[in-house]
């Protein structure tokens, strides 16, 4: 099989399977808080079987990943993760202007000397709006007020 | 009139009409960068709007709406790029207007048609959303059942060519909405032993990811691809003495009427339909207008080219406020964002919106008025000083200050570093949507209309001790069985017609 069309019949069985998944997982519901759950579960297994058949059958398969970066939007999804994940462990300042560098960075702004001031600046500004004018708690190391 | 003048009273605060000003430049601003648009601002910046005053921040976010749309033409016509998805086919008059050497006509001509638009579908919102509103106080649980599913079934219907695409979109959403506790018996369902699910997935991190994490994630995607090619041609943009930033002259003025007056009538008739959007409004009007005028070279910088998609898709702008206010149904992914912005400062959209909050209906209906007022001399104004500066932004600078307040803002939403990581859930859902061709548009709607759906059909079928009768028995819930059967069968007996008629050609 073509890398393409294989690529393709992931979403339709992936759906298949969520579908599954729902009824499975509401099979242990009531009446009254399973009825939807399992009404949703049924379709999407019966849709994801139709758009499954299409797919099989058709024979112009596009590699729908062919000439994109996925590789960087990976990375970008891991380093927003990370973001997230050390918040509460670096702070919001220092977290901030990490990942508005990295973002700068691998978009290819290679001005070291700007790069770092506006990472900087958009870490001190954002802080500025949100802790400082709304009142958010955002996680502080330094700056704890 | 009473409400009407309660409404009208918030912009004797000169803080309302600063906000809605600012509103309308930020929002001509981010229309005319590529890969900003209105949704990823309003999403973005709905979390700063938590400690301002209600009007205030719904004025803001009705200028950005509003401009952002006529925003999007600037580099449509300067450099044959669109700044939003809704200036695509503005491009293909708007560009070759700007080679024969009136880049500032083709943006002056954009301008009038977006003020026209506009200001007919803010008229449309403060006609209908009242009569709308006043009419669905008296549903019940089936006809507001029947109403998520005619949203469904336009949304369905009219979102994309792919039927069962829109389906497995929507069953996603579906989902999604069933998340946390069930509406009717509080049980708890699909938290995966999390609190912060508790209350399901709150709307504004999960649309801070469906546009401004998945927009960071486009950017990412086309690194290395030849980016520049598009505005490669730029340098072939020559000014004439004669071209100039001002309103067309009054003939140009009558001849564009009938073109005005066509589009906006489709942009607001698309808009109101929940789903259809302002895509299928500007290829729609476009089409439309080349019918209608078979002599003219579109494609080649005719002013009807640019006037039609001007005028439909900012003809969609208040028009899709329509279901929301009256009835709680957002129009389109940028009304849904109006839902939470209202929803986080305790407000409720929906049939009773006008009787509970009459000062704010009426504020955002002439905040839709005023802004498009406001917007024809700004946008003039823009395009004249302030365009090719905008035009020159960085892009790598801004995706960094993007997901600064992506984060930032979903973070504010409750103070929980979860909401962060759902915004970067969805960014990354949004991107393999695209990628699969799957329509985000389902999706949304269907997350948000889901609880409405499930609650309103246990009670139905309480109401009517099991049976599904009770739908075709009360008369605006049969009336609305069968719009929703037209609005689902009708795009799909169109398609099944062009497909025939190209089979007969090539017979």
């Amino acid at each position: 099989m073509k890398r393409s069309k294989l690529i393709n019949l992931t979403m339709p069985v992936f759906f298949a399977l969520f579908g599954l998944w729902i009824l499975f997982t509401s099979r242990n519901m009531g009446k009254l808080e399973g009825t939807f759950p399992r009404m949703v579960g049924v379709l999407t297994f019966i849709v994801a079987l139709f758009q499954l058949y299409f797919d099989v059958r058709l024979e112009d398969h596009k590699d729908k990943f062919r000439g994109c970066n996925l590789r960087k939007v990976i990375e970008a999804l891991v380093a927003m993760s990370l973001y997230v994940f050390m918040l509460n462990k670096i702070g919001y300042l220092l977290d901030t202007a990490l990942i508005a560098f990295y973002i700068m960075h691998s978009l290819g702004y290679r001005k070291y000397g700007l790069a770092v001031p506006i990472a900087v600046a958009f870490s001190l500004g954002a802080f500025f709006v949100f802790k400082i004018l709304l009142g958010v708690p955002l996680p502080t190391i330094l700056l704890d007020f | 009139m009473e409400n009407i003048l309660m409404g009208l009273e918030q912009f004797a605060n000169p803080i309302v009409i600063l906000s809605l000003l600012g509103g309308t430049l930020l929002g001509l601003t981010v229309g005319a960068l590529p890969g900003l648009n209105d949704s990823i601002t309003i999403a973005v910046l709905i979390p700063v709007t938590f400690g301002m005053d209600p009007y205030v921040a719904m004025v803001t976010l009705v200028g950005i709406y509003t401009a952002s749309a006529c925003g999007g033409a600037i580099p449509a016509v300067l450099l044959e790029i669109p700044g939003t998805a809704s200036a695509m086919v503005t491009t293909l008059d708007g560009y070759p207007m700007s080679l024969k050497g009136y880049p500032k006509r083709g943006l002056s001509l954009c301008v009038t048609s977006s003020f026209f638009g506009g200001i007919s579908s803010a008229v449309v919102l403060l006609i209908f959303a009242p009569l709308l509103a006043r009419l669905a106080l008296k549903f019940g649980p089936p006809e507001y059942f029947m109403l998520a599913v005619l949203g469904m079934s336009t949304v369905i219907g009219m979102a994309g060519r792919d039927i069962a695409k829109n389906f497995l979109s929507m069953t996603l959403g579906l989902w999604l909405s069933c998340i946390g506790m069930s509406p009717t018996t509080g049980i708890d369902r699909y938290i995966f032993g999390s609190a912060s699910l508790m209350d399901g997935i709150p709307l504004i991190p999960r649309m801070i990811g469906l546009f401004g994490v998945f927009s960071i994630l486009r950017i990412f995607d086309a690194m290395g691809k030849d980016r520049e090619a598009a505005s490669a041609t730029n340098g072939k943009v020559i000014e004439r003495e004669d071209d100039k930033i001002a309103i067309p002259d009054l003939a140009m003025c009558k001849r564009l009427l009938p073109t005005w007056l066509r589009s906006s009538m489709i942009g607001n008739i698309l808009g109101i339909i929940p789903g259809a959007g302002m895509t299928m409004a500007i290829f729609l009007a476009y089409d439309q207008t080349k019918k209608a005028n078979p002599k003219l070279p579109f494609g080649t910088g005719v002013p009807e080219g640019l006037a039609a998609p001007e005028a439909a898709n900012n003809a969609v702008v208040a028009s899709s406020m329509v279901p929301l206010l009256s009835l709680g149904i957002p129009g389109n992914g940028t009304s849904a964002l109006f839902l939470g912005a209202l929803t986080i400062h305790g407000l409720r959209a929906g049939p009773a919106f006008f009787k509970d909050y009459p000062d704010m209906a009426y504020l955002i209906i002439f905040g839709f008025i005023f802004a498009n007022l406001a917007m024809l001399p700004m946008s003039l104004l823009f395009c004249k000083y302030l365009a090719s500066k905008v035009l020159k932004l960085n892009p790598q600078i801004l995706a960094a200050a993007v997901l600064t307040l992506c984060m930032t803002g979903s973070y504010a939403y409750m103070n929980n570093p979860f909401h962060m990581g759902v915004a970067v859930v969805f960014g990354a859902v949004a991107y393999l949507f695209w990628k699969f061709g799957l329509p985000q548009a389902p999706l949304i709607l269907s997350a948000i209309l889901g609880s409405m759906m499930e609650t309103n059909w246990i009670s139905s079928m309480v109401y009517s001790e099991g049976s599904a009768i009770v739908f075709i028995q009360r008369p605006v819930s049969l009336v609305l069985v069968i719009a929703s059967a037209i609005f689902f069968v009708w795009p799909l007996l169109q398609r099944v017609r062009k497909s025939r008629r190209i089979d007969h050609k090539l017979r």
